[in-house]
């Protein structure tokens, strides 16, 4: 192995608005693992600039341009939004006017891909994100749960096959049991997506569920105090959290973020 | 009125188009305009109902035929009967109109539960 080439770079990462200094000097790597990618998750308190990263990443203003430093996709600077960098947000921002169906269709349609195939392709997706097919392909999002519209979210953002999935606390407006389930649907999908994933999350369990590693962050100005790297989840949730050596993980994780986060309070 | 509505569709609804690939022109057709849509004909059928009743004001004052123009000449001639049925008749009139549209409304945008 000569050079190693990383999907997302950030070299010296500096967010400024105005006076307030969102995300200071992060700098990370993550690899190029071709066929596999990785399961990024960023953990840390609210306001702390997860979300920051996520958008430079995605090349969205104010956020995009960074005030100083690198920002690298792929080996080049970020330019702009693109569906290479697919991202669902917290929020529910399916298209109203659009079923299901459509919703799903709509990157392909952006593209230029002829009816026939978006219909197929959409169908498949709405499948693979646990819908069904026959009973919501048709409807609109207004009659949908928050757990379906998230659902619609990823196999609208799926189809595309992007290289990098961004996801801004996906789920973090859904009850703890549908969440549950959205945590087992994405684990299942990610790696069939073969992408590289950067989850931010306020829950550990979830960021160690979901994660291959996690960035775990600092209040502002954020920037990355540790990265732990953990094991590969390969059940679902219901039966890791059951688990001795996974809650012993979560715990240890817990006391690290406590600790490392406090000393940090305590040196500004 | 126009403008507030294709604003008022949030920056969310851009950016996620902007993350699955849309150009500018598919950004302003396929969402903002389409997003804007309802509110934009809501708004007209308001203004809609505003418009009847300048013209019904306009007929009152100078008009040589409309539902205004029989107003004042019933009223000249002291035929109050008539004054009577044709108020009734701008009423209806008007709903009439406001339903047919709404009707429409919800024909074009099913999407929405209409808001009255």
């Amino acid at each position: 192995m000569t050079t190693l080439s990383n999907i997302v770079e950030f070299r010296g990462v500096t967010k400024r608005f105005g006076d307030f200094t969102a995300i200071r000097d992060v700098t990370f790597a993550v690899p190029d693992l071709p066929g596999q990618g990785e399961f990024v998750t960023m953990l840390g308190p609210s306001g702390c600039g997860k979300s920051t990263v996520l958008r430079l990443i995605a090349g969205l203003p104010p956020q995009h341009p960074a005030s100083e430093g690198i920002v690298h996709v792929a080996n080049a600077p970020v330019a702009g939004p693109g569906a290479d960098r697919g991202m669902v947000f917290q929020d529910y921002t399916s298209f109203d006017n659009r079923t299901v169906e459509d919703n799903v269709a709509f990157g392909l349609e952006c593209r230029g891909v002829g009816a026939r195939e978006r219909r197929e392709q959409a169908r498949a997706w709405i499948e693979k994100v646990g819908l069904d097919v026959k009973r919501d392909a048709e409807k609109y999002p207004s009659q949908l749960s928050g757990g379906m519209r998230q659902r619609v979210a990823i196999a609208r953002t799926l189809i595309l096959r992007p290289r990098i999935i961004l996801m801004d606390e996906p789920f973090g407006a859904l009850d703890p049991s549908t969440r549950l389930h959205m945590q087992e649907l994405i684990n299942k999908l990610w790696r069939e997506a073969e992408a590289t994933v950067f989850f931010v999350t306020h829950s550990i369990e979830e960021a160690v569920y979901l994660g291959d590693r996690v960035y775990v962050f600092s209040s502002s100005p954020g920037t990355i105090l540790r990265e732990i790297t953990v094991p590969k989840s390969d059940r679902p949730p219901r039966e890791m959290l059951r688990e001795k050596a996974f809650t012993q993980l979560v715990d240890d994780i817990r006391d690290t973020v406590d600790t490392l986060q406090s000393s940090v309070r305590a040196g500004d | 009125m126009q403008p507030s509505n294709a604003s008022g569709v949030p920056d969310r609804y851009v950016e996620t188009a902007q993350t699955l690939g849309a150009s500018r022109t598919q950004i302003v057709t396929k969402v903002l305009v389409a997003l804007a849509l309802p509110d934009i004909y809501n708004s007209l059928r308001h203004l809609f109902g505003m418009a009847f009743g300048y013209i019904m004001l306009a007929e009152l004052i100078n008009a040589n035929y409309g539902l205004g123009y029989l107003l004042m000449t019933s009223q000249r001639r002291g035929l109050s009967e008539h004054i009577i049925l044709i108020l009734m008749v701008i009423g209806l009139l008007a709903f009439a109109i406001d339903r047919m549209l709404y009707f429409f409304q919800r024909g074009l945008f099913p999407y929405r539960s209409a808001d009255e």
